[in-house]
């Protein structure tokens, strides 16, 4: 009978994570915006041109209402000082504060704070700008005589409107002025009708409702995360992840705004993105790298020729060293020799003086007691002569093993006299020294056949119950790994304060300070000074109890085994011995950085090596990407604290419009506008996220203007070319300064591009 | 929250004052439920720990909040508002 065999394919290992090499081309940060001074322009025009300018948080676009583009367009910075070396006052607009770093440290904004207003407060700033903008575009700075369209935010406050007003017609001498809504403008623009308008800004985003060519401001709202808001929070993120990468000015917040305008977008389903984005596979496409400037360090690398060379100065030196040394054990070997010489004789002249007086002399003359001492003395030297003689010429025979005999120990002591007294105790204390090292010798031999033997059981064992001894160690092993981790973790414990391991040892600490330690009541009978510690050995283990084990100098490690050295031999006899444990299960293996969700997050699929200066000065971002444009759908993610822009929507349409009989029409024409249209992905994410909560039939369409950053000027250009929001003839909407010396400075014309008054 | 777009409401039908102010144009918090991103690495965070009040994506990212120092969570925590500001 015919039967089928299926050849089974061992599973391919997928596990393994192959760390890539480093990309070939990483991003680099861009320089500073300095586009050089901007063209001034002496054109020709006719009286009812007006000068447009487009107030915007994130730049100025100024020009005449009959350019194509605005000819200026520069960020409203301005840094005014003294210059101390040329002695003068000078003032650099907009973008050329990057020429100078004196400049861009006392560049302020108009608004403030920079980040997060879009209300005018620096009227120094604002006044700058205007006169930049008047003299480029060729005009006397005192007498304009030129209308101006101007935008303002949405419910811009009323007091800001006056001073601008009053720096425009007693500044300059404008003689007309208007005001509208930037975004009113780009829709307007854009030909749109009844819409709903989101104004997606650099401070903020709008949403404004409008219906047959009417804004209905009422209902319109601000949510306040735009641009601005989108680089600090990168650079908080970035603080974050990569501590000490950021401090001290190596990113400048223009370098910020650049990575978020090249690198973010916004991400059609957010968490199904987010889940994915830290795989391995693919990681080298969704993870950018940048590459910050950074120093190498520098390794001196010594050609061949010099190490030579140097090793060779070495082992001279050493030679010569060697050398004196054996001259001057020579000589000392040779002076010694003479005093030895010198004290025979003297024995000899002590032995054969006449007078016990004449030999007392001559001892006393090299302070000497007596003859004995003398004795003593030239066999001391004879001994170290000798020694000292093999050590260095060799030219003695060996010496023979002195056999030490204690003779006097036996003899008791009231039968010596005094020098026997003495004498018997320099034998004894002899006997003892030698005695000790002879122990110690033995106790040593003793320790190294202890342990050999241990060894031969141990290998006995493993030759008799294989898996037995196997299991033995891995049970060995993983309770060192335990103990580890126990280890560990009870030093962590020990370092915060309030954990229980804290608090026993503070109860330890003070029932040890404290006067009564037994017990509140006193035991009848006992002394309060002797309670008996210290008695027993085993009290002195609370010390080790109470000492905090923060080790400075891994001084602690000392005294407690050292677990990784112990674990590390376990795991060689396991690696040697046991089939099943390969270098995989090893403690090190099970530390694969390519594993690592973190390495990922921190540092791409690449090797990192703390070391290297370069890699060390690497940003990666990846799930920066999406997540710093995905606030503006989701402003909890930052902390601000209001509805994302679909909810807005939402709510919009469905409660605030209520009723209203456009209430169906606003989602057909959804109209997106400013910089933040600029980010890859926003029309789309706005319409699939509307399409889910909006009826089904109201026909969701969300489209983009032409140009999201300009068309708000050229909008602004096109309605002052038409007469301003009136026939030609009446002023429009255009409050003249005899209309608004007379009848305030908070005039406004309500036209249906710009403001109601409040 | 609620409360209080109840009564801006109530206030706006009472008053006759100006209906746009800078102010009122400012969006409200938002009803819906919030979702929670892991505070180290945004990814969606299903865990919280206790200790900190950091949201974490899965044990690796807790054994990196562990060893985290006060002023770090502090900068994690205040990343989406939830740092603790004394006064």
């Amino acid at each position: 009978m015919p039967h089928f065999t299926l050849p089974i394919h061992p599973p391919t290992n997928t596990n393994t994570n192959t760390p890539l090499p480093p990309p070939s081309n990483p991003y680099l940060l861009t320089d500073p915006p300095f586009t050089g001074q901007l063209p001034s322009s002496r054109q020709q025009t006719h009286p009812g041109t007006a000068i447009i300018i487009d107030n915007g948080s994130s730049s100025i676009r100024a020009g005449f209402s009959h350019s194509p583009t605005p000819s200026l367009q520069f960020p409203p910075l301005m840094a005014r000082y003294t210059d101390r070396k040329l002695a003068r006052r000078l003032t650099f607009i907009g973008s050329e504060i990057y020429f100078d770093g004196t400049a861009r440290g006392q560049s302020k904004s108009a608004y403030d704070p920079p980040t997060s207003s879009n209300i005018i407060n620096n009227w120094d700033v604002q006044e700058g700008c205007l006169e930049y903008i008047f003299s480029k575009l060729g005009l006397h700075g005192q007498n304009v005589d030129k209308a101006v369209v101007m935008t303002e935010p949405l419910a811009n406050p009323a007091y800001a409107r006056r001073t601008m007003s009053e720096l425009l017609f007693e500044g300059f001498g404008v003689p007309a002025v208007a005001y509208g809504i930037d975004s009113l403008f780009s829709y307007d623009y854009n030909g749109g009708r009844t819409g709903l308008v989101v104004g997606a800004g650099y401070t903020g985003t709008h949403v404004i409702p409008v219906v047959d060519r009417q804004p209905l401001l009422s209902q319109a709202t601000r949510l306040d995360w735009g641009r601005s808001q989108c680089v600090e929070f990168l650079t908080r993120l970035l603080r974050a992840k990569y501590p000490g990468l950021l401090t001290g000015g190596k990113i400048t917040e223009t370098q910020v705004e650049d990575l978020v305008r090249e690198h973010c977008y916004v991400s059609q389903d957010f968490s199904g993105e987010m889940l994915s984005m830290l795989e391995w596979t693919g990681l080298e496409n969704r993870d950018h790298l940048v590459q910050l400037p950074y120093q190498e360090k520098e390794v001196v690398v010594k050609t061949d020729e010099e190490l030579r060379v140097v090793e060779e100065r070495k082992r001279e030196s050493g030679r010569r060293l060697q050398e004196q040394a054996a001259k001057m054990r020579l000589e000392k070997l040779v002076r010694k020799e003479q005093e030895l010489e010198y004290y025979r004789d003297l024995l000899l002249r002590v032995q054969n003086a006449p007078t016990k007086k004449s030999a007392r002399e001559l001892l006393d003359e090299d302070e000497f007691k007596d003859e004995s001492q003398l004795d003593r003395r030239i066999k001391e030297m004879e001994k170290s002569v000798r020694k000292q003689r093999n050590k260095d010429v060799g030219d003695l025979e060996e010496e023979t093993a002195e056999v030490h005999t204690y003779p006097l120990l036996e003899i008791p002591d009231e039968d010596l006299d005094e020098e026997g007294v003495k004498a018997k105790r320099g034998q004894r204390l002899l006997k003892a020294n030698h005695d000790a090292r002879a122990r110690a010798k033995a106790e040593k031999a003793a320790e190294a056949s202890r342990l050999a033997s241990v060894q031969r059981e141990d290998d006995a064992y493993r030759e008799r119950d294989f898996e037995g001894w196997v299991e033995e160690r891995r049970a060995a092993r993983q309770s060192t790994m335990q103990r580890i981790k126990d280890r560990d973790r009870f030093k962590a414990d020990l370092g915060n304060r309030k954990s229980q391991a804290s608090q026993m040892r503070m109860k330890a600490l003070a029932s040890l300070a404290s006067d009564n330690p037994l017990g509140r009541k006193r035991r009848r009978g006992q002394d309060k000074e002797d309670d008996g510690f210290g008695a027993d050995d085993g009290d002195w283990a609370v010390y080790r109890d109470i000492q905090r084990g923060n080790d400075e100098d891994g001084e602690g490690d000392e005294e407690e085994e050292d677990l990784g050295a112990v674990l590390r031999g376990i795991e060689g006899e396991l690696l040697k011995w046991d089939p099943e444990f390969t270098e995989q299960s090893t403690q090190e293996a099970m530390r694969d950085w390519t594993k690592s969700l973190y390495h990922a997050f921190a540092h791409g699929p690449y090797v990192f090596d703390s070391e290297s200066a370069r890699e060390s000065a690497q940003l990666h971002l990846n799930v920066e990407r999406i997540r710093v444009p995905e606030v503006i759908f989701q402003p909890s993610i930052a902390g601000v604290d209001q509805a994302g822009l679909t909810e807005l929507v939402e709510t919009l349409i469905g409660n605030r419009m209520a009723g209203h009989t456009a209430q169906g029409l606003l989602a057909r024409d959804i109209f997106v506008t400013g910089g933040y249209a600029l980010f890859k992905g926003f029309e789309e994410r706005l319409a699939n996220e509307l399409r889910g909560v909006l009826p089904a039939d109201a026909g969701v369409k969300v489209r983009k203007a032409r140009d999201p950053v300009l068309d708000a000027w050229r909008g602004a250009a096109a309605w002052a070319g038409k007469g301003g929001g009136g026939g030609s003839g009446s002023g429009g909407a255009f409050v003249t300064r005899g209309e608004w010396m007379e009848k305030g400075g908070e005039y406004l014309k309500e036209h249906n591009l710009g403001n109601v008054f409040t | 929250d609620l409360s209080r777009l109840v009564l801006e409401k109530n206030q706006k039908a009472a008053q006759t004052g100006p209906s746009v102010t800078y102010t009122s144009i400012a969006a409200a918090p938002s009803t819906r439920p919030k979702k929670r991103y892991c505070d180290i690495t945004g990814l969606p965070a299903p865990y919280r720990d206790s200790k900190t009040g950091l949201y974490y994506h899965n044990k690796e990212v807790y054994a990196v909040i562990r060893g985290l120092s006060t002023a770090q969570i502090q900068e994690y925590l205040a990343l989406r508002g939830a740092a603790t500001v004394l006064k």
